[in-house]
């Protein structure tokens, strides 16, 4: 810097310099805060708050179509419980859920730590499966199609009869027995990625030193699985198993391609009922009712991440 | 860790991986062959007849095009839409103080819980009254008002570990508070907002109950692909090249980038749909 | 150019009090330097003096106006922070350029400030690059331009050496300095070390848990603290501390060893402070005689540090300047002027009052 050897003066310099301009004072800081959250304010309002207080409203109204609404009080709620088409769909709801969430989380986390044992050679693999999670609900519904068919076209039915099962071979989609199972099994493919994703993120995370350790210690492979690498993945499946039970409880897209709700509403969830009782039947405020029982199941499943984001909200 | 990886793991996730895309082969050879060899089975590559005959009809056949630039309008728009809006609400909630500021914040990042259904009646009546449904704000409005939960979230997060100096710096430098966010922190917040993008674009473009109530005619892929599987249609080969068209940009995006989706992921933990 | 005037400060996050009560004028012009130990609320005092956090109670008068409510560009003061926090997305030039523009002046003006301000740091051939892309000692000389380049009436630095190196922090200290004698605006400047205290200050500010013990020239405190908190604190290394005891008229130390003592309202135990610099080893020259048991030799070439204790077991560590051939185990006397001792009371309040006597003979 040899400050005492060079020539001038910065604090003359700048003494002598034009006279600081007049500045504006800077907004307060609620003021910038209103700026800053007018345009979320807005979307976020007319998306979330307000459909989230009319549907309350609306489902403690009759109303029909273009219809006025009327006050029922819990009437629609009464009438849901008694509704045997809805209490069989409640039913099969936590059944598509568990079952999707168990299947998906199942083998994403084992596909997982498995992968952790060759990170490299099993890269391409890892992609392979977990490239169908970027396809959207509604092409995995209709790339299943294609699975089912129902004619020896139908790759199940094809490979059943190349086994000599052919007597096995049936429409799968289009007998109530089977077109759940179906169903389950087109959600769960597209549900794995996932999982897979965040059990190898947990996994990569564990130091090498402690997998090194196992493995001098005499552990093979699945002792390692289990007794290291299970505990040490739990952080990342659990937040899996979380957002695949949310994200099947509100299912709808995949069913609306694959089955339609059918045959004979054996694969309609309490996701796709709202749908067809408010959108096709115009009963709104029965439907209202129905998508605060959906809401309220949501809730209930979130309610530890709802607990968590709260706590750490600063 | 074995030195080498035991043989029996990569054989299994392998056989596991190729299980996976086998539907995936599937419909790439269906939209390759003839109805009627498509009838005697994809699979039998024996006796198949391939043709690029459903590549060359389904853009006429279906109105593609126009669903492809619906697709990727809708999807842009409330892309942009939540990268802008979101990083400033982040940064305001963070780093201003304001009344009301914690309840807010709460209220904002649970959102999450809300299940699409939830906003279809509401806004099928509000956007019906408006003469609304048709138009692309019908939907632009809820994928962007529904992103907040997570987007706000992953923005807020990554603005924990931003330097608390760089601020105050640019307070001693005469920088207002709403200058503070356009001249240094929004520069900075690239990899967060990348995040928010890939997230968002990959549930726009994939949805499809809200674009298929509240649109008519301009509809995105997904609810062209949902139109033309209801149908009894026996061109299965094109309704295979359209669901190969929906499927395409979003799994290209998703590849690419992967590692800022799984980030993503991880930090929102809520996740969304 | 402002004077800096602190009036019964005092600063609270909810119950915590961390400042209380502090009073404290910082002249026009001085460089004046906040050193306390961790905690002691210095960089609290610093921001609070910045703007950066709110006043709790008490008037801060920057020249001569009131500016508790003031933002800190209406202070006039520009702060340099630990971690230099440049705008890692601006350029060099940019990121000094930034308090001008924000301030609304002309380009032209800008670029020629800016330019007068690489050419004092040196820093020109730096201007295109990217903080990402600058050394620490670079970063930091950056982080020093866009403080100058607003001819600021204070100058605020919260530790602005402690992430250099030691080679680094001994020459950008006396480029501060030199910096504060050429533009001679009012600096404060917050460490915790008192090597950097002793070298750069006119004005040194010791702070304890919020309080202010003591304020003067270095060359004050060193030679007159109040207390034995600053009497530990500045000097390196520290002071030595024996245990005395009064009775009557004298004053037995450690070893035997004996003083004569006078003054009035003596407490019996009090200590004493010896600066190791000013022990001399061997049995030359008057004043207090000791013998410490060396333990360890420190060679620094052009001195020793020799580290032991006395016979009752209280650590002692003298310097010696020229005793070589001295190895731990031996006895080693000492001897040190009764001029270069300091008295405290067991509170740590300095004694002022007494006065020391050499022994009285061996009988009496
Ligand atoms: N935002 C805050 N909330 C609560 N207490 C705080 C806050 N900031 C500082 N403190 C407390 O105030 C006291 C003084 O802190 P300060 O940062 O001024 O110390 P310091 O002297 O600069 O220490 P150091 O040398 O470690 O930087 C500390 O006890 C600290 O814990
Ligand atoms: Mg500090």
């Amino acid at each position: 810097m040899s400050c005492a050897n060079s020539s001038g003066g910065l604090g003359a310099m700048a003494r002598t310099a034009a006279a600081e301009p007049a500045r504006r004072r800077p907004l307060p800081d609620w003021g910038a805060a209103m700026v800053l959250l007018a345009p979320m304010a807005l979307f976020f309002g007319v998306s979330v708050l307000y459909p989230l207080a009319d549907t309350v409203r609306l489902s403690f109204h009759e109303l029909r179509g273009l219809g006025g609404a009327s006050w029922v009080g819990l009437g629609n709620y009464a009438a849901l419980a008694q509704d045997p088409v809805f209490l069989a769909t409640l039913w099969r709801t936590l059944a598509f859920t568990l079952s999707v969430t168990a299947i998906s989380v199942g083998i994403g986390w084992t596909v997982g730590l498995l992968c952790a044992f060759a990170p490299r050679q099993t890269a391409p693999f890892r992609l392979m499966i977990f490239a169908t999670f970027g396809i959207s609900e509604a092409v995995s519904g209709f790339i299943w199609i294609g699975i089912f068919r129902p004619d020896s076209s139908g790759l199940l039915n094809g490979l059943l009869g190349l086994a000599g099962l052919g007597e096995l071979a049936q429409p799968w989609l289009g007998s109530p027995g089977t077109a759940m199972a179906a169903l389950i099994a087109a959600a769960s493919w597209s549900a794995v990625g996932l999982p897979l994703l965040l059990t190898f993120a947990a996994v990569q995370t564990i130091p090498k030193s402690v997998l090194e350790a196992a493995y001098i210690d005499g552990a093979k492979p699945l002792a390692t699985m289990w007794h290291i690498m299970m505990p040490l993945s739990l952080p990342g499946v659990r937040v899996a198993v979380f957002i695949n039970l949310v994200t099947a409880l509100r299912a709808f897209d995949i069913i609306f391609v694959l089955t339609g709700g059918g045959p004979a509403r054996s694969t309609e969830t309490v996701g796709f009922f709202m749908y067809r009782v408010s959108m096709t039947e115009f009963n709104l405020g029965y439907g209202a009712a129905t998508t605060v029982v959906l809401l309220l199941a949501v809730m209930a499943v979130s309610l530890p991440a709802v607990i968590q984001r709260t706590k750490g909200a600063r | 860790m074995p030195v080498t990886p035991p043989k029996w793991i990569i054989a299994l996730v392998g056989a596991i991986g190729l299980l996976w895309i086998v539907p995936l082969i599937g419909v790439a050879l269906t939209s390759l062959q003839t109805p009627e060899a498509i009838a005697r089975g994809w699979w039998n590559l024996g006796n198949a007849d391939f043709t690029l005959d459903a590549w060359t009809r389904v853009w006429t056949e279906y109105p593609i095009a126009a669903s492809l630039w619906s697709s990727v309008k809708l999807t842009a728009i409330a892309t942009v839409l939540t990268m802008l809006t979101a990083p400033a609400a982040a940064y305001a909630f963070h780093y201003l103080r304001f009344p009301l500021r914690r309840g807010t914040l709460i209220l904002v990042i649970n959102a999450f819980v809300l299940p699409q259904q939830v906003v279809i009646i509401p806004l099928f009546q509000l956007w019906r009254d408006m003469g609304l449904i048709g138009n692309v704000a019908a939907v632009i409005v809820p994928y962007v008002g529904l992103s907040y939960a997570w987007a706000v979230f992953l923005v807020k997060s990554f603005l924990e570990d931003f330097p608390k100096e760089l601020i105050e710096a640019a307070r001693i430098d005469g920088c207002g508070p709403v200058g503070t966010f356009f001249r240094i922190v929004l520069p900075n917040l690239v990899s967060p907002i990348s995040a928010c993008a890939i997230l968002q674009f990959l549930w726009c473009w994939n949805s499809l109950l809200l674009p298929m109530l509240f649109l008519r005619e301009d509809v995105p892929l997904t609810v062209m692909l949902a139109r033309i599987a209801g149908q009894y249609d026996p061109n299965v080969n094109m309704q295979s090249a359209a669901a190969i068209v929906t499927a395409f940009v979003p799994l290209c995006v998703f590849i690419l980038f992967q590692k800022q989706f799984a980030a993503g992921n991880q930090v929102s933990g809520g996740g969304k749909e | 150019m402002a004077r800096v005037t602190l009036r019964n400060i005092s600063k609270s996050y909810g119950q915590l009090e961390v400042i209380r009560d502090l009073s404290l004028d910082i002249e026009d012009g001085s460089f004046t330097v906040f050193v306390g130990p961790s905690g002691c609320g210095k960089s609290t005092l610093l921001r609070m003096i910045a703007g950066l956090e709110p006043i709790t109670g008490g008037d801060l008068m920057i020249g001569g106006t009131r500016a508790n409510d003031l933002d800190p560009v209406a202070r006039g003061i520009a702060m340099v922070f630990q971690n230099y926090a440049l705008y890692p997305h601006m350029t060099v030039e940019k990121n000094i350029a930034f308090s001008l523009k924000m301030a609304g002046y002309g380009r032209a003006e800008i670029a020629r400030r800016v330019a007068e301000a690489a050419e004092v740091l040196q820093i020109g051939h730096l201007l295109g690059r990217r903080p990402a892309n600058l050394s620490g000692g670079q970063r930091q000389r950056v982080a020093i331009g866009r403080a100058i380049v607003r001819d600021p009436a204070v100058f605020l630095f919260d530790e602005p050496l402690s992430n250099l190196d030691a080679e680094l922090r001994v020459s950008m200290r006396s480029e501060i300095a030199q910096l504060h004698q050429r533009l001679t605006n009012t600096m404060i400047y917050v460490t915790h070390d008192q090597t950097e205290a002793m070298t750069m200050a006119d004005r040194i500010v010791v702070l304890r848990e919020g309080r202010i013990e003591q304020t003067g020239t270095p060359q004050e405190l060193y030679e007159d603290p109040a207390n034995a908190f600053v009497a530990g604190f500045i000097g390196s290394p520290r002071m030595n501390f024996l245990p005395a005891r009064a009775s009557g008229s004298a004053l037995e130390l450690p070893g035997g060893a004996r003083l004569g003592c006078a003054g009035d309202g003596l407490p019996r135990e009090l200590s004493l402070g010896i600066r190791p610099e000013a022990a001399r080893p061997g049995r030359e020259g008057g004043g207090l005689r000791l013998e410490m048991e060396v333990a360890l030799v420190e060679y620094l070439g052009g001195t020793r540090y020799l580290h032991g204790h006395l016979a009752d077991g209280t650590a002692m560590l003298i310097e010696a300047r020229s005793a070589a051939g001295i190895r731990p185990g031996d006895r080693l006397p000492f001897t040190c002027p009764l001029e270069a001792l300091r008295a405290f009371a067991p509170d740590g309040a300095r004694l002022r009052s007494l006065s020391l006597l050499p022994a009285e003979p061996e009988t009496a």
